[in-house]
């Protein structure tokens, strides 16, 4: 049974959790901020993300929070063909953790390029989903 | 915004008969968009410098760091200098999570970041179609 440390393959989905409501507002951009795909303090060793194959993008959405989140839809080979790595990260509890090594929070103010990319070709919007919905 | 250009339907001879000192199309055109643009900058100094000032823009994540008051400073008096000079306004103004603000501008396959960071620095990136096309330190 796979545990999470199995290569991820091109044609994978993975999600992430869109943090912010301001990142996100289809009244103002069908586009999200690429601030959502900035690394904060606690992306030591790369952008967390998560595997489809674990996950559902309403648990990605709602995990430990009480109000509803947007999750942005990536595909593995997509980030790939363009420079952006992708490797299995598994946690004990989440076997589906992901990350994205290039993108960590000692460069983060070199990865606008990868974050524009990430927000507006890379990605489509899903949600928003809210605890109640699981 | 659209306008028509009434003066190219009228042939010179009518055009002379009617011309005045009124103000022009183009300069009435020109009065809307930089009473837009002031409204629009207006709107961010309540909507966010204001509001982040009496409360620090947050996030249910853990590791977000709102930006701190120096920099909702700093912020402020871009918004006043851009507002003052008649710039358009920017589509959203957001906290990058790591102290800092970001104000994004987006027009067509343009995309445009005003960055300040949480050491007070700033810098503006152009971006066309994805791609970094100019980098500068403010």
């Amino acid at each position: 049974m796979a545990d999470g440390r199995e290569p991820i393959e091109d044609d994978e989905v993975l999600y992430r959790r869109i943090p912010t409501p301001a990142y996100y507002d289809p009244s103002v951009s069908p586009l999200p901020s690429p601030e959502a795909f900035h690394p904060r303090r606690n992306d030591l060793t790369g952008l967390s993300v998560y595997r489809a194959k674990y996950k559902t993008p309403k648990q990605v959405a709602a995990t430990g929070r009480d109000r509803s989140f947007y999750v942005a839809e990536l595909r593995a080979g997509d980030l790939r063909e363009h420079g952006i790595e992708v490797v299995p990260a598994p946690l004990p509890d989440d076997p589906g953790h992901a990350e994205l090594p290039g993108l960590t929070y000692a460069e983060r103010r070199f990865l606008q390029k990868h974050e524009v990319l990430l927000a507006h070709k890379l990605c489509r919007i899903l949600g928003p989903y809210g605890p109640k919905e699981l | 915004m659209t306008t028509l250009n009434t003066r190219s339907f009228l042939s010179s001879d009518v055009l002379s008969k009617v011309d005045t000192k009124a103000a022009t199309d183009n300069s009435l055109v020109d009065i809307a968009a930089a009473a837009k643009n002031r409204a629009d900058w207006e709107r961010i100094i309540d909507r966010c410098i204001i509001e982040w000032g009496k409360n620090p823009p947050g996030s249910d994540e853990d590791d977000f760091e709102p930006p701190a008051r120096a920099i909702i400073d700093l912020a402020r008096d871009i918004v006043r200098y851009c507002r003052d000079r008649g710039l358009v306004a920017p589509q959203r103004v957001v906290p990058d999570g790591t102290g800092g603000i970001a104000f994004e501008f987006t027009e067509g396959d343009s995309f445009t970041t005003l960055q300040i960071y949480e050491d007070r620095s700033a810098e503006l990136l152009l971006f066309k179609d994805c791609h970094l096309v100019e980098r500068y330190l403010l």
